[in-house]
């Protein structure tokens, strides 16, 4: 195949493989220009091996971790079935796909469910509030079982003493998830556990709630394995 | 070139890929992960039949690779199993045919040096193919581009990871099954297994499945399925593969279920002919009942398995037609 301008031939055929793999619309275009390179490819092949990728991507049970279609099931309720060949296919081509990794030896590649959701998030899928604590819920299982993960940990997703967490608004509620030495919390949280966790436990000065009451809610919190180092 | 040291002259073996949380692999147990009890039976059944046994390497979850997560887990399985007189490693994620930009194996290489380390692994083996594209990791590996600059990709990521192992890599010939993976490139992959095995001058791994995968996507069949051995690296072979194969609607598959076809031993006869310095032939993925036995549709070619290779390693001829 002809490299173009600046790319070196080497250049140009690795641009053609993932494009055969992970965008089969791209792949199909420059298969005209690749024709000698592809002389002993079978496009049927291509077709198959890129579809099992791109049905993989959604289907597959990482290791500690449902499905993206499990993780997200209330978002993607409105997107029916028969359509998720469709998704896989939009979401291989976007630039979370391509920023994301699952190698274990590296920390610096984003994590699965983050990528999908910033693609939901782009392409409105989902009522945001539910996508976001489908996102939350889905990485802080994934830090329950792997606290030193292969994944940077998303911005959404705090640190603190006992692990990670995030606080997420839905139907005027506060939900927490939470992950704590292989344990997960899940579910509603009272407005002054979460101003106690977003603090990291520390009563900020001119806090309404008196020291004791702070105390108190730090030991409940602390009771259901969410301890905070003060 | 730099051979395994291994203690037999030529020697049948057992290559299981312990996956977590299957069957066949690694299973929860109270007291952590432990290999399967079927596989513990079969091993324990089967000590005196296989000379040596290599463990494919299967990440156990997201965390970041540590050779100290693993350790508890391997160093149970090594005083549970029987004692063979060597081990090895199959690697899954050297990624020798990737088409990355940069390609950073300093952690992996330090994590596989510690498990040599640790449990004397006399060599490290991989299919050179695509594990992984940025970081994606790939259903079943894709063959290396099967170009000039493919080739002279490959060239340097078995360099560097020759430079970078504590015992040495074996290339495996990569597989071509239909429905999992294609090919891209004008090159014959025996000619570029070939190129890559003299200018790395490594040893190489021959699975039977895959060299049939990759003649029958070529549109060979009948006896076409064993010409142009010769194109091999026939020399360099250390290590011949065997693992389940299947025809799956007039496509060849490489399914490793155990049961191993005609073809397969046909051309292991073949490669025993004509690699002189073969010592190592394994069987790879065996699958087994919960009792232990092996499945029943896998024992009849088994048994022509172990008939052959006790043929040479008594250094017997093989059978004439081998040669022809």
């Amino acid at each position: 195949m002809q490299p173009r301008d600046g790319l070196t031939a080497w250049d140009a055929q690795r641009t053609l493989l993932r494009a055969l793999v992970f965008d089969a619309r791209a792949g199909s275009r420059t298969v005209t220009a690749g024709r000698s390179f592809l002389v002993r490819t079978d496009l049927r092949q291509v077709a198959r091996t890129s579809a099992r990728l791109q049905s993989d991507v959604l289907a597959r049970r990482r290791r500690g971790a449902v499905p993206l279609t499990e993780a997200f099931a209330g978002s993607l309720a409105a997107v029916p079935v028969e359509a998720h060949a469709d998704l896989a296919s939009r979401f291989c081509r976007s630039p979370w796909f391509a920023d994301h990794g699952e190698v274990p030896d590296r920390a610096d590649q984003t994590c699965a469910e983050e990528a999908f959701y910033r693609f939901l998030c782009a392409e409105q899928i989902g009522p945001p509030e539910l996508r976001l604590a489908e996102f939350s819920d889905a990485v802080i299982s994934a830090l329950a079982v792997q606290p030193r993960s292969a994944f940077r940990v998303p911005v959404e997703i705090e640190r603190a003493s006992f692990g990670y967490f995030a606080l997420v608004e839905v139907s005027g509620r506060t939900l927490v998830f939470a992950a704590s030495k292989d344990r997960v919390v899940r579910g509603p949280i009272d407005a002054m556990a979460a101003e106690v966790l977003r603090h990291r436990g520390n009563r900020p000065p001119g806090s309404e709630a008196s020291p004791a009451v702070w105390r108190a809610v730090t030991d409940r919190l602390a009771s259901i394995g969410l301890a905070l180092s003060i | 070139m730099r051979t395994p040291n291994v203690p037999f002259h030529r020697a049948l073996g057992v290559g299981l890929d312990l996956r977590y949380g299957d069957p066949h692999g690694f299973v929860a147990s109270p007291t952590g992960d432990v290999l399967a009890p079927r596989v513990q039976r079969f091993l324990e059944d089967h000590q005196d039949r296989f000379g040596y046994a290599f463990f494919s390497f299967q990440p156990r979850d997201r965390r970041l690779l540590d050779p100290e997560d693993y350790f508890p887990i391997w160093d149970r399985l090594f005083a549970e199993l029987p004692a063979f007189p060597a081990i090895a490693l199959h690697h899954t994620m050297l990624n020798l045919g990737s088409i990355d930009e940069h390609v950073e194996r300093s952690r992996l290489l330090d994590f596989t040096n510690a498990m040599i380390e640790r449990y004397h692994l006399r060599w490290v083996n991989e299919d050179v193919g695509i594990w992984s594209i940025d970081g994606k990791l790939m259903p079943y590996p894709l063959p290396p581009i099967l170009t000039t600059e493919g080739l002279e990709a490959a060239v340097r990521h078995v360099d560097q990871v020759q430079r970078g192992l504590d015992a040495p890599l074996v290339l495996e010939f990569p597989g071509f099954s239909e429905g999992a993976s294609f090919c891209v490139g004008e090159l014959d992959a025996y000619d570029f297994f070939r190129q890559l095995a003299e200018d790395t001058g490594s040893p190489v791994t021959l699975d039977t499945g895959h060299l049939l995968s990759w003649r029958w996507m070529c549109g060979h069949r009948g006896a076409d399925l064993f010409a142009e051995l010769e194109r091999l690296p026939l020399a360099n072979c250390f290590e011949i593969h065997l693992s389940g194969c299947q025809l799956i609607d007039g496509r060849f598959a490489d399914v490793h279920h155990g049961v191993i076809v005609d073809e397969q031993l046909q051309l292991l006869e073949a490669l025993l002919v004509r690699c002189p310095n073969a010592r190592a032939v394994t069987y790879e993925d065996p699958k087994v009942e919960p009792n232990g036995t092996l499945r029943r549709k896998a024992r009849p070619a088994f048994a022509r398995l172990e008939q052959i290779a006790r043929d040479w390693i008594a250094g017997h001829n093989v059978s004439a037609h081998a040669a022809a």
